[in-house]
Parts: structure tokens; C-alpha cells; sequence
């Protein structure tokens, strides 16, 4: 069990590139946390540097206190769990758990009683003697997270554990992975480049761009309260629209909707310029006749043609075209690699619907926008001017 | 400042990797031992001895300077017409082994890979020359190409009696050099089979299926669709063939040892007769052999090349 | 309706294809027996007598005898040249498969100044004629006092096991992947027991057609042999059945017993091992 501390953490590869810069982080004991960003973010660079698979060219490391930037990998006291698991193709499935128990000397006796234990937690316990060759994907990546707990470190570092699976596998182990940290209560750093992954999962939840940590919080409050225009981009399925808006005296102008504000908010946003791009979540909108009245005080009301119509069964989405394109050159300066929602030439706003929806194709809808739901960033750093002042009762 | 103290992290991280360097060093440190002895020094013995005149007996070397090239090329008479002669023999061998072992081992590397249960016990077969290739089978094909041997009582008994050699293929100073050549092909095909068939296994089996439902015959399929896409191993090939061709001389060694009438000498051979003949000139012989490792190289320069462009 | 219609065009196919078949199966046959011809005069030499050996040219012996082997075997010290071949080839091995992995392995894994360079190094070996070192190697074992003893070839044939060695070792690892070490490396292994426990163990392949290959050049090998042995004693088997061939009168059914002698233990182990033999070589020429 042990706190793990990035103080300053930096990475520079020989060929130039910064893989992480000056990454401050702490990992409670026990804690379960997630590194998450779009591919070359820096994010598995960060944990291989915990687990001394790299190289730590500037700041610490510490884990349990004591800085560890110039221990061995097998010196840190921690089992990882790779993307593909890498398996001993050439061992049984008891002797990959036993593996790290026998290179430490442990009695034979010990070490078949672990791997055992472990292989009952894990449903593994009639393929022992199996090698990973004959399992299947969701057994070989059971047997990966079994060699972690054999070992009982003092800290799991998992390396993308899932992304071999198949996205209902993955679902399922998901689960499992919760249940498993939850149960052995062991400090862990979590690698994923999947934002759902990441807001199901973990405790807390850093989000990395480009080397540098974005922002570390809750998933509601990484939901709620992005603190720049990536994290909101990036966190959230479907993902956020933004919109150009305008302050106009007292209110905020989008193309299709004015929205009022308050007199706090007029200076923050008249400070960052007057134009601040706007973030819309689907999940701001609703149609307008479902929402009560007194919902409907909090929000404005507009009409719009409604493009395609998505169902989910649970609930449906629609995509209506309107104006307000942002700036692609401020959008990729300050959201590039979130996934945002903005193909094409006109800009279309992704909206919740009921699933009972009737609105069809062509049909003009009369939409009710949440005013609290609103995000409001400032277009010279993509820094977030509001967040989602919604209070939980109000959800 | 901040900068400063980065920069000493980062040399430090360095030092970090040495563990791994040494490491490395460590597992290549036998290998580099053994090279160090019998490469580096070897080589560097026989660069030195290139440029004296030397019979390997007397105590003395005397140092020549480049005499030995020059000798060798175009200074002294008899002997740079033997080099010559050699270097045409062996430009002679090199076309004479190629184009058969391509011609043979493709068809029959096309015809092994549409063969199903045998396939196995033929590639055996076929491979057999490749893994004895020595002294013994060399000494099986003197045997066959005597005067009385298998050969001429095949040719006799099949009504081809007048192509037999009465003096056996390999005395006669006409065909020698052709039977020794056909004894080197024998032992390169199955190189070429296997490089075939493994380049045959690689081709989208697809292509080949909608050639044949358009209706085109074998021949044109292996012309038009097959020789093109294994051309990358035909040149692999041809410079295998081209290096055995220029490196190895057992077959002349063992089969003729240059004769009849010095018909059969080529460059290595008469590098090794040069070093280990009867009258030894170990100077004469270090520098023909740096002659033909200058040609090998560039030799194995053009195949890479060729194959670089290729593929 | 449209399967018969398939059927009737493959069977016009099938008749349109199969003078083709017919010829490739030709083929297949006629360099099948060209393959194995010298080795059937070998098993037909060695099964006649002196007499016969010389005046028929037909392939079944007439009488056959197994006088000629057990001669052959008892006129030269065949038993003790097998001997010196199966220690000379022994002690090779053992000598490249000590070596040649671990340079593998760190030329594939570990980082180091100087890797490319120390690899492209013992690659090159590949293109340096036999011939061109041959004499002053000699003249280095000399020097060292190696010459003519077995210790002499055995670390020249290791050295020149060099480039298809470390070539097929390192390929071979190179398709390992990486994630295997660190794996090994966060449980607890060292450098070396990442090698000896997780690397060489999944590289029996490579391991085979080292092997292999070495045995077999190594087996047969002549040249370097033949001026680096005097000692008739210390003769490996092709040297032995070069005696045979200095006699006054060569006695072919004595050579051809002879070699059969020293073919039959190669075509053995390839028979035993061919298909890491075949796929072998195929990788080490691709890589």
C-alpha cells in the first residue's frame, strides 16, 4: 500500500520529443486513479516511468515516500499490467502468476497457494495448467491481472488492460477491474485512452494533453467544471459542441438563441474579450414540451430544423444544423484530439431527445437549452470563463 | 537556472542506460572476443601480407608495396595471363549456374506448390544436394562422370552413345568445365526451390484464382502474374548463386583441382593454389584474395541495390 | 441450377489444366531422381566389389557385398575419424549456441552506442570469401599454436558461424514482443534471466536451425580442415575419405562406401529436423 507522488515529473526522449512536461500529481493510498488522453499524449509515458521502464529526465517519482528514479524496475515493489498482456507464451497459466513469486525465492509451496487464491478470485481456477495460447481474450487478460495480484505490490499500474477485448468484454471486465482494486484496496494508475473507461472507473480522473496534465478531478466534476476547452471536448459522450458567441449588453448572442446573463458573468466574459466560444453538451437541451414549467424558467426556448435523428432506446439524439461555426484554426489550437463534434462545413448541434421523440427529419423543433448547462471558454486559451452552475437537484 | 539543473538531470538519465550498455556489451563481449581474434587479426595479417613477397618458409618478407597487385593484373606476364584466364572462367561459371538453377528450380518449385500429400517427402528429396553438399557427393559425381561410368552407360543405353566421353567428363578439357558447372547447378537448386516456394506461398492465392476463372493458361499465369512478383527473389538468388560461384571452390577443388589443363582454375581456386599449391607465393596469394573480395563486394553492393529497388 | 453450371466449368477447367499437371508431375519426378543420383551410386558403389565397381555400368549391383563397408570402415581409421568429426562438430556447436544467442539478444533488445554499427560488422562477414582469410588464418592459428589441433577449427568455425548466428538470433527476437521483457523485468528478472528464462525459450525454432546449419557445414566442412590438419589422427571424415582417393589405384567402391559413411549421418538429422531446417533457412534468407 503506498501513496505515489510525480513531483515535476519530465520526460524528454533522445530524438527530441517531450513526452511528459512537469507533471505534478499525487495518487492517495489506495486511490484509483486514471491517466486518460488522446493517443500520444504522454499518458503511458507517465507510468512507465513509475514502473522504471523509462528513464525520469527531470523531477521525482516517489511511491510510499521514497523517490525512486534510480531504482530498478523489480527495486519498486509494483506489477503492471500490459495491452497485450504479454503473457510467457512458453509457461503455464500457474506458472506466469507464479513467476514474480519464484524470481523472488518464494517457497514452491507459497507460490502454488497464491497463484491458486488468485486464480479462484479471478474464475481461472480450472485452466492452471493451461497455456495462454488456448485461452481465450477475456481469460489471457484475467491471467495479466492475476500476476498482479500474486505478487501483492504495493501498486498496480495498468498499461490500456482492455483495449484488446471487444467492446462488450470490455464492459464486463470494467466491472472486474473495479471489483478487483476495490478488493484488494491497492493504490492504482490506470492507462486509457477511453474517456468512458476513464469516467466509469476511476476515483479521480487526470486528463493529459500533449505531455501536459490538464486537469485532475472527480469524473462529475471533470463533467461539470472542464477547466479548458480540451477536457470539456474530450470528456462526455457524445461529445460537446462549441458555438461562437457574442456579448451583446446584457446578453450572450448565439445565432440561433440569446441567452441573459448576470452582471458577475458580464465582466468575466466582457475580460476575456467579448466573444467567448461557447460549450453545449447534448445533454443541455430538451425538447420543449417534456420540460416542467418550473424547469422551463431556468432556460430559454428555441426553434430549429432538426437533420438526423439518432436512437439509442434509451434516449435519442438529433443533429440540428445551425450557424456559429468556431474558428477550425482556435478550435484545433485549443480542443485538437478531443473528439469534437464539428465535421463538415456547418456546424451541427448534437441535442437529447426524449426516445420517444417524434420529431423526424425536416421537422422544425422547439428545443428549451438548460441555461445553467451552459460552459463558457476564453477563445485566446481555450480557459473555462463558467462551467455548469446546474445544482444537483436541478439534474 | 532551471534550465541548468535540467540539463544535469538529463546527463545523469544517461548514466541511468549505462546499466543497460554494459549489459550489452557484456553479451556481445564473447562473439566481439572471438572476431577480435580470428577476424580483426586475420584480416589485418592478410592485408599485411599483401604486400610482401613471402614463400612461407624463408625468414625473411620482403615488402613490395603494391608488386603483388600489379604482378597479379598486368605486370608479370604468365601469371596475370592465368588470372585472366581465371576471371574469364569464372565470369564463364557464374552466367553457366545462374540462368539453369533459375530456369529449373522455379518450374519446379511451381509444380512442388500445387502438390498436396507428397510435398514433404519431395522437399526432401530436392533438399538432399543442399545438406550433403561436400566431399562426398563430389566424389559420387567423379564417380558417375568416369569413363566407365553412370553417366556414359546411361547415354550408351538411351541410343545417345555419341554424346559419351571416352575419356570420362571430366578429363576431357572440353566438357570439364560444363559437367563441374552442372554438379554446382545440381547443389544450388535447392536453394532456389525454397526460396521460390516460399516467395510462391506469400502470393495472394486470390490472383491467382481470377486469372485462371479469365481463362489464362499456366504458362502465361507463371509469365505474366508470377515471374514478375517473384522477381525480388530471383535476384536474391542470382546473387547467392553469383557468391558460391565466386567463393566457393570445392567443386573445382575437389572434383577437377583445376585441370584438365588448368581448365577448370578459378579465381578462389587459384587463390588456394596460390597459398597451398606447389609453389607457394603467399604475397601473390593474400592479394588475389583481396582482388576478389573487392568484387564480392561490390558484387553483394548491386544485389542490394537491385533488391532495395526491387522491393 | 448455378452449381451445375460451377461444376461444368471446372470440369473444362480441370480437362484444360491437366496436360499441365502432367508435365509439372513429370518434372517433379525426373529432378527427384537427378536429386538423389549420386546418392544411389553411392548405396551402388558401396555394395560392390572391386572387381564389379570398375566393369558394370549398371546400377543394382550384381553381387552385392557388404565386404566393401566393413573394409572401407577397417582400412582407414573410419571409427576414430567419426569420432574427431563428432567432437570437432560437437564443440562447434557448443561453442556458437553459447555465443551467438546472447549477441542476439543484445543486438534485438538492449540499447547500446555502437549496436548498428557492431551488427552491420558481423553481417559483413557474410561477403568475405573463405578464401581470402584462409591463409593468414592459418598463419594466426600458427601463431597461437592452434594449428592442427581440433581447438584451431572449432573457434574458426564458431567464428564463422558469426553472421547466420547472430542474424537468425536477432530476427528471431526482434519478433518477441517487447512488452515480454518489461513483463519480466517489473517480476523480478535480470538481463540474463530474461534471456535464459523468456527469450531462448521460445526461440527453439532459431535454436534448431542454428543448429542445424552449423552441423551440417561443419560436418562436411574441407577446405580449412585439409590445410589446418597433419596429424592424420586428429582427421575428421571428409578428410579420411580424401585418403582414399591418394591411393595409387583408386578403389571407387571403397570411395563411394565412404562417402555414403559420411552423407548418412546429415541426411539422417535432416530428415529428423526438416522442417526447422527448411523454415530456417527460409528466414534467414528473408531477414
Amino acid at each position: 500500500m503506498a501513496e505515489i507522488a510525480f513531483e515535476g515529473v519530465y520526460k524528454r526522449y533522445p530524438d527530441g520529443t517531450e513526452a511528459v512536461r512537469d507533471l505534478d500529481l499525487t495518487v492517495a493510498d489506495g486511490e484509483l486513479m486514471i491517466l486518460v488522453g488522446p493517443s500520444g499524449c504522454g499518458k503511458s509515458t507517465a507510468l512507465r516511468m513509475v514502473a522504471g521502464l523509462e528513464q525520469i529526465s527531470d523531477g521525482q517519482v516517489r511511491i510510499g515516500g521514497r523517490v525512486v528514479n534510480r531504482l530498478a524496475p523489480k527495486q519498486r515493489d509494483l506489477a503492471m499490467v500490459f495491452q497485450n498482456y504479454a503473457l510467457y507464451p512458453h509457461m503455464t497459466v500457474a506458472e506466469n502468476m507464479g513467476f514474480a513469486l519464484k524470481m523472488a525465492r518464494r517457497p514452491k509451496a507459497e507460490i502454488a497457494q497464491k497463484a491458486s487464491a488468485a486464480a479462484a478470485v479471478l474464475d481461472l481456477a480450472d485452466h492452471l495448467e493451461r497455456k495462454p495460447a488456448n485461452l481465450s481474450g477475456g481469460q489471457r487478460q484475467r491471467v495479466a491481472m492475476g500476476r498482479a495480484i500474486v505478487r501483492e505490490p504495493a501498486a498496480f499500474l495498468m498499461d490500456e488492460p482492455l483495449s484488446n477485448l471487444d467492446a462488450k468484454l470490455r464492459v464486463q471486465m470494467r466491472a472486474e477491474v473495479a471489483r478487483i482494486q476495490q478488493r484488494f484496496d491497492t493504490t492504482t494508475i490506470y492507462v486509457t485512452h477511453d474517456q468512458v473507461e476513464a469516467m466509469t472507473l476511476g476515483d479521480r480522473v487526470a486528463v493529459m494533453r500533449h505531455g501536459v496534465l490538464q486537469q485532475v478531478d472527480t469524473p462529475q466534476a471533470l463533467y461539470h467544471r472542464p477547466d479548458n476547452m480540451f477536457v470539456a471536448g474530450f470528456i462526455g459522450s457524445p461529445a460537446m459542441t462549441f458555438v461562437q458567441g457574442r456579448l451583446e449588453g446584457e446578453e450572450l448572442v448565439l445565432p440561433f438563441v440569446r441567452l441573459p446573463l448576470d452582471g458577475a458573468r458580464r465582466a468575466q466574459v466582457a475580460a476575456a474579450g467579448g466573444a467567448p466560444v461557447v460549450g453545449l453538451r447534448p445533454h443541455a437541451f430538451a425538447e420543449a414540451a417534456a420540460v416542467t414549467p418550473a424547469a422551463r424558467e431556468r432556460g430559454v426556448l428555441f426553434t430549429a430544423p432538426v437533420g438526423v435523428v439518432e436512437s439509442l432506446g434509451s434516449e435519442s439524439y438529433a443533429y440540428i444544423a445551425v450557424e456559429g461555426r468556431v474558428d477550425p484554426e482556435l478550435l484545433r489550437r485549443h480542443a485538437g484530439g478531443a473528439p469534437i463534434s464539428t465535421p463538415g462545413e456547418e456546424l451541427l448541434l448534437n441535442v437529447r431527445l426524449d426516445a420517444e421523440t417524434r420529431l423526424r427529419v425536416g421537422d422544425r423543433a422547439e428545443l428549451w437549452l438548460d441555461r445553467g448547462a451552459v460552459h463558457l471558454f476564453d477563445p485566446r486559451d481555450g480557459s473555462r470563463i463558467v462551467g455548469d452552475t446546474t445544482t444537483e437537484e436541478q439534474r | 537556472m532551471a534550465t541548468r539543473s535540467r540539463r544535469l538531470r538529463l546527463r545523469r538519465e544517461q548514466a541511468g542506460d549505462r546499466r543497460e550498455a554494459i549489459t550489452g556489451y557484456l553479451f556481445i563481449a564473447p562473439a566481439l572476443a572471438l572476431f577480435a581474434l580470428l577476424g580483426v587479426y586475420t584480416v589485418a595479417y592478410g592485408l599485411r601480407l599483401s604486400f610482401v613477397e613471402w614463400n612461407g618458409f624463408s625468414p625473411t618478407r620482403i615488402f613490395v608495396g603494391l608488386d603483388n597487385f600489379k604482378d597479379l593484373l598486368w605486370a608479370d606476364a604468365a601469371l596475370s595471363e592465368s588470372v585472366r584466364a581465371a576471371v574469364g572462367r569464372t565470369l564463364v561459371v557464374m552466367v553457366a549456374a545462374v540462368i539453369p538453377t533459375v530456369l529449373i528450380s522455379l518450374p519446379l518449385a511451381i509444380a512442388l506448390n500445387s502438390v498436396g500429400r507428397l510435398r514433404g517427402f519431395l522437399q526432401t528429396l530436392y533438399f538432399l544436394p543442399y545438406v550433403t553438399t561436400g566431399i562426398a557427393v563430389f566424389y559420387a559425381w567423379r564417380f558417375i562422370l568416369l569413363p566407365d561410368g553412370g553417366l556414359n552407360s546411361i547415354l550408351t543405353t538411351i541410343g545417345l552413345g555419341s554424346l559419351a566421353q571416352a575419356e570420362g567428363f571430366l578429363g576431357n578439357p572440353d566438357t570439364a568445365l560444363w559437367a563441374t558447372t552442372a554438379v554446382l547447378v545440381w547443389s544450388t537448386v535447392p536453394i532456389g526451390v525454397l526460396l521460390y516456394l516460399s516467395g510462391l506461398q506469400s502470393i495472394d492465392g486470390s490472383l491467382l484464382e481470377a486469372a485462371r476463372l479469365d481463362g489464362a493458361s499456366p504458362l502465361r499465369i507463371a509469365t505474366t502474374i508470377l515471374w514478375p512478383l517473384l522477381r525480388p527473389i530471383t535476384a536474391l538468388l542470382v546473387a547467392l548463386v553469383l557468391r558460391a560461384v565466386l567463393q566457393e571452390f570445392q567443386v573445382f577443388l575437389l572434383m577437377t583441382n583445376g585441370g584438365p589443363l588448368d581448365k577448370t582454375t578459378t579465381v578462389s581456386l587459384l587463390t588456394y593454389n596460390l597459398a597451398f599449391g606447389n609453389n607457394a607465393a603467399y604475397g601473390y596469394a593474400a592479394a588475389l584474395g583481396w582482388l576478389l573480395f573487392a568484387f564480392s563486394l561490390a558484387l553483394a553492393a548491386a544485389a542490394f541495390f537491385v533488391l532495395r529497388r526491387k522491393g | 441450377m448455378s452449381a451445375v453450371a460451377e461444376t461444368r466449368i471446372d470440369d473444362a477447367e480441370r480437362r484444360r489444366w491437366r496436360p499441365w499437371r502432367g508435365i509439372g508431375g513429370l518434372l517433379l519426378i525426373v529432378y527427384g531422381l537427378i536429386s538423389v543420383y549420386p546418392f544411389l551410386w553411392m548405396v551402388s558403389g558401396a555394395f560392390k566389389d572391386e572387381r564389379e565397381v570398375l566393369s558394370s555400368g549398371s546400377l543394382i549391383p550384381q553381387n552385392p557385398t557388404l565386404d566393401t563397408l566393413s573394409e572401407t570402415w577397417s582400412k582407414l581409421d573410419f571409427g576414430a575419424y567419426a569420432l574427431n568429426s563428432v567432437t570437432v562438430t560437437g564443440v562447434s556447436l557448443l561453442m556458437i549456441l553459447a555465443i551467438y544467442p546472447l549477441a542476439g539478444y543484445a543486438f534485438s533488445v538492449l540499447r547500446f552506442p555502437g549496436r548498428l554499427p557492431f551488427y552491420y560488422m558481423f553481417v559483413a562477414i557474410f561477403f568475405v570469401p573463405g578464401v581470402t582469410t584462409l591463409l593468414p588464418l592459418i598463419l594466426v592459428q600458427s601463431e597461437l599454436g592452434l594449428l592442427g589441433s581440433h581447438l584451431g577449427l572449432e573457434l574458426a568455425f564458431a567464428n564463422g558461424a558469426a553472421p547466420l548466428g547472430i542474424m537468425i538470433f536477432k530476427t528471431f527476437y526482434d519478433t518477441i514482443p517487447r512488452e515480454l521483457r518489461e513483463s519480466a523485468r517489473m517480476d523480478g528478472c535480470s538481463e540474463l534471466g530474461i534471456h535464459f528464462r523468456i527469450y531462448l525459450p521460445l526461440a527453439k525454432p532459431a535454436v534448431a536451425t542454428v543448429a542445424v546449419m552449423c552441423f551440417v557445414s561443419v560436418w562436411n566442412e574441407y577446405i580449412v580442415t585439409g590445410v589446418s590438419l597433419s596429424d592424420p589422427s586428429r582427421y575428421t571424415l571428409p578428410l579420411g575419405l580424401q585418403q582414399l582417393l591418394s591411393d595409387n589405384v583408386v578403389q571407387w567402391n571403397q570411395v563411394m562406401a565412404g562417402s555414403l559413411l559420411v552423407v548418412l549421418p546429415v541426411i539422417v538429422v535432416f530428415i529428423v529436423l526438416r522442417r526447422f531446417f527448411i523454415s530456417g533457412i527460409q528466414g534467414a534468407v528473408k531477414g
